[in-house]
């Protein structure tokens, strides 16, 4: 039973609350895909057109935002550990599935990376004592479970067929190494977007990250809040591309971050 | 002998000057006596109407009942009267079977509601001003107005200009009459009545015309409406020489006219010519015509004026035809006879003891001439005026044609006001409608021109001369025939439709400025240029560099400075006008087309800029594209800015053939040296 005037219970409570409220605000927020490729990607996947035999690709350009200028100095190249993937393009405490994606039959794809767990992500509650955890159990029945989303775990097999490693994280980072840059590669790394676009739906965030072995690095995104059919052609560096992944997750709190030029919110962001 | 005869010239003489004053007395008190037989014949026909409501006739009840009806009200029975009512209840409950009857009928409406029109008048000036009469002048949607429209159908079902007993098809003179008066009422209360019926009455009329004897003089005497308070109207003399005629109740070409049946053909020979006057469809051999028969009958009805005063079974009728002529065509003298005078003396003179004469059908024709029954609205009570408080603040949108007159002391309807001049042309009206110009507010100014030109006739009389000068003095020109001001009304009217569009293309304002001299119509087109940037006009523009209208010289040079960033090429500014004009167009001729497609793809671009939507973006980048590689340059330094549409990419690869991606600096790399971009 829950007692009147058991005073320290309400922080337990609140931060209960607390945990369901944003629980259930990921459920319901907008998906997140990154899909970053690099290695020997054909110029057409770095720099799309209408007549170019990358139609998914084009299709995202169309829809979203492009930047055409992504600096990669020093010879920087796609990260092959997910936790320094993550770390390039997320925000600390951004839980996400990365999966690394390689050119084969069936087109499998396997989750590579660590995940971060949603307490890690929001924090954990001190344990309750054993009054408290009864009226946390009174409260929680009367306001029905809170759903923590069942997670991948790491190094677990999956394929692009059935896609089904996308509905698992409300964030998935998709690693795309090219080893050719042929003609019938490149088709199938835009065949790997067009079915990611198709499952995620209208509403996803959709960002594919282009690091290319020579020349600059493009971003083409797409997303409820982003702008459509736009190019801008501004100098970004990766670290400002992250910066843009942060605004995806919290504009408010991007804002006021100095890193990220209000310059380039306007740009891109409706 | 000679002082024997002298007694005797001195009495001949007293008796010429007793006669002389006995007639001019009976002249001087007839308006009297013919409101005291109104008075007894109203009173009369009041009890009857209630006997017929009891037991309605056998034949044509509506008919009898609705014809009962329109003379009580005419004669100023008040709407409010029972038996009135009653009426209208019974009415309401008979199914319209026959012509005569469907027309006696909307006689009995609309005299019910130009009495309701006129006591709501009579009611606000006895309560001073209000804000506007309570009744409109014409019935408003409702179940007057729908009564009205359904009876107009019913009379214009069938087909032909000719009506018989139960609809229009074949049939005879006295039912078309009928018919055709019945129409001219659909079409004063504003009810659609197809214009087809009008010319196939006409044609019926024509067709079957018969000339009688050879062509005689002829005078008549105009009296044109009067309006209370403003003008009591004017006589005005014809004289021409004519071939009299008439018509026969079979229509038959071939037989001789009789006296009801030539009124009744010319009375709706005249409604038919005022409802196709004006009209595209009014044949001008068919208007000719028309008018040589009116002129015809006319005379015919002048030369056998005495048939229409002759005792006879058809007396009543027939004069009731006659007052439909004569008011109907507002003479009031035909040949040597004042019709309404002799008509009028004639039915004083025959009222019976009971103050009826005879039936009730005869006792309603002879109050219904007596009242003038068919005089139009405007005649009767000219145009409506809508009191205010007179600021004149209180109607400004476009649609209304109301204009503030200050001697009418409120608004009034433009079209109604000029329309009364164009008919009476009498120039007391003048101030009036001068005051009602002046008051137009600029933007409207092509309505004055509708309205002017109508008053614009053959006569050269005052109003014409009004209409001229009036017109000149608006357009800034001198000089010039009616056709030059038709045009130049078309032009400014299409000038206000494109300026409340906010949309044009310049061919169409270049058209308009080259339309007309006019400095009215040249300001309007550059201002609009100016506002829309209509690059393809500027070659009409140059040619108004040599315009004598200073404000239009000036705007001139100003549409061409901002928008080309050119002041004067080649010539000095400060050379002569024809010298700076034939610059400009040396210049137009060098560089017009560049500087048309760079405009037009500037402004496509910003098009794809602004365009909130897939569709709105695509038409823009079509256009784009279909400007081919002039545009290339455009887009590239659009590109330039480092933000931008992903469609331009789309059109660059369009116009190029080329496939190059989605950065600029590819794109500049790919066409450099190439002769797009030369």
């Amino acid at each position: 039973m829950l007692r009147a005037g058991s005073i320290h219970l309400w922080p337990a409570l609140a931060c209960l609350l607390l945990v369901k409220a944003r629980l259930q605000a990921q459920e319901t927020a907008e998906r997140v895909v990154i899909v970053a490729r690099g290695g020997k990607l054909s110029e057409a996947e770095v720099s799309p057109s209408p007549q170019l035999k990358v139609p998914a690709l084009w299709k995202l350009a169309l829809e979203g935002i492009s930047l055409t200028r992504v600096e990669l100095k020093d010879g920087v190249r796609l990260p092959s550990s997910p936790d320094e993937l993550k770390q390039w393009l997320l925000p600390a405490g951004i839980a996400a599935e990365v999966v690394d994606w390689r050119r084969g039959s069936g087109g499998e794809a396997v989750a590579s990376g660590g995940v971060q767990t949603l307490h890690k992500l929001f924090g954990v509650p001190p344990a309750p004592t054993a009054a408290e955890a009864a009226g946390v159990a009174a409260f929680l029945a009367a306001f029905g479970p809170t759903r923590v989303p069942e997670l991948a775990t790491q190094g677990q097999a999956v394929t692009t067929q059935d896609l089904g490693w996308l509905a698992r994280s409300a964030v998935t980072i998709v690693r795309v190494d090219a080893v050719s840059d042929g003609a019938a590669a490149a088709s199938e790394r835009d065949e790997l977007l067009d079915k990611v676009m198709e499952k995620a739906g209208p509403a996803a965030n959709i960002m594919v990250v282009n690091l290319p072995e020579r020349g600059a690095g493009t971003v083409i995104a797409r997303g409820p809040r982003l702008k459509k059919a736009r190019v801008s052609e501004k100098p970004r560096s990766i670290a400002a591309v992250k910066g843009i992944v942060s605004l995806l997750f919290d504009p408010i709190a991007a804002e006021k971050n100095p890193a990220i030029e209000q310059e380039s919110v306007h740009e891109i962001f409706k | 002998m000679r002082s024997s005869n002298k007694p005797l010239l001195a009495l001949l003489v007293g008796l010429c000057v007793l006669l002389g004053a006995a007639r001019a007395h009976s002249q001087q008190d007839l308006p009297q006596r013919v409101d005291a037989a109104i008075h007894r014949g109203r009173a009369a026909l009041l009890p009857r109407l209630a006997a017929q409501l009891n037991a309605p006739p056998k034949e044509y009840p509506m008919g009898n009942i609705a014809l009962s009806l329109a003379a009580l009200l005419k004669s100023h029975v008040p709407t409010s009267n029972q038996v009135i009512q009653q009426a209208f209840e019974r009415l309401e409950t008979m199914a319209p079977a026959e012509t005569y009857s469907v027309a006696c009928y909307l006689f009995a409406l609309d005299a019910f509601w130009q009495a309701t029109y006129k006591e709501s008048l009579q009611q606000a000036k006895r309560h001073g001003k209000s804000n506007s009469p309570p009744v409109p002048r014409v019935p408003p949607d409702g179940p007057v107005r729908s009564k009205m429209q359904s009876l107009v159908s019913w009379l214009t079902r069938g087909a032909g200009g000719s009506w018989h007993y139960r609809g229009r098809a074949g049939g005879d003179l006295s039912n078309t009459q009928f018919a055709v008066l019945g129409l001219e009422i659909g079409l004063q209360n504003n009810l659609e009545v197809p214009g087809e019926v009008f010319r196939a009455v006409a044609e019926q009329l024509v067709s079957s015309y018969h000339v009688t004897g050879e062509p005689i003089s002829l005078g008549i005497v105009y009296l044109t409406p009067a309006w209370e308070g403003i003008t009591p109207g004017r006589t005005r003399v014809a004289n021409a020489k004519v071939a009299p005629g008439g018509w026969s109740y079979s229509f038959d070409p071939k037989a001789d006219p009789s006296s009801t049946m030539t009124a009744a053909g010319l009375s709706s020979l005249l409604v038919a010519r005022r409802a196709l006057n004006g009209t595209t469809g009014y044949d001008p051999k068919l208007a000719r015509e028309v008018d040589r028969q009116v002129e015809g009958a006319l005379a015919w009805i002048s030369t056998h004026f005495a048939s229409y005063l002759a005792s006879g079974p058809w007396l009543y009728y027939g004069l009731y035809g006659l007052e439909k002529v004569g008011d109907i065509s507002s003479a009031k003298i035909l040949g040597k006879y004042d019709w309404y005078l002799e008509g009028a003396r004639l039915i004083l003179r025959l009222q019976q003891q009971n103050g009826t004469w005879g039936s009730e059908v005869n006792t309603s024709f002879a109050l219904l001439f007596l009242t003038r029954a068919t005089r139009s609205h405007v005649q009767t009570f000219g145009p409506p005026v809508l009191i205010t408080s007179g600021d004149g603040a209180r109607v400004k949108d476009d649609s209304s044609d109301l204009v503030f007159v200050s001697k009418l002391g409120g608004f009034v309807s433009a079209s109604t006001l000029f329309g009364f001049l164009a008919e009476t042309r009498d120039p007391l009206m003048i101030p009036l409608v001068e005051e009602a110009e002046k008051g137009f507010p600029p933007h409207r100014v092509h309505q004055v021109f509708s309205l002017l030109l109508p008053l614009w006739s053959d006569e050269n009389d005052a109003v014409t001369q009004h209409a001229r000068t009036t017109l000149e003095l608006i357009a800034g020109l001198r000089g010039g025939d009616r056709r030059s001001f038709e045009t130049l009304g078309r032009s400014l009217g299409r000038m206000r439709e494109l300026e409340r569009a906010g949309e044009a293309t310049g061919l169409e304002v270049a058209e308009l400025l080259d339309s007309s001299e006019s400095p009215l119509l040249a300001r309007r087109a550059l201002d609009l240029v100016d506002r829309l940037g209509l690059l393809e006009a500027f070659p009409a523009v140059i040619s108004k560099l040599t315009s004598s209208d200073a404000h239009v010289l000036r705007r001139s040079k100003e549409v061409l400075a901002r928008w080309t960033g050119e002041r004067a090429p080649v010539a000095h500014a400060d050379d002569p006008a024809p010298t700076v004009a034939a610059a400009w167009r040396a210049w137009w001729a060098r560089e017009g087309s560049a500087f048309v497609a760079s405009r037009r793809a500037a402004r496509l671009i910003e098009d794809i800029d602004r365009a909130n939507d897939g569709l709105a973006q695509d038409a823009a980048a079509r256009g784009l594209s279909k400007l081919g590689q002039d545009a290339v340059p455009h887009i590239l330094q659009a590109m330039e800015k480092g933000e931008y549409s992903i469609h331009l990419v789309r059109v660059l690869e369009t116009i190029t053939g080329k496939t190059v991606g989605i950065r600029s600096e590819d794109w500049r790399r790919q066409l450099a040296g190439s002769a797009v971009l030369k």
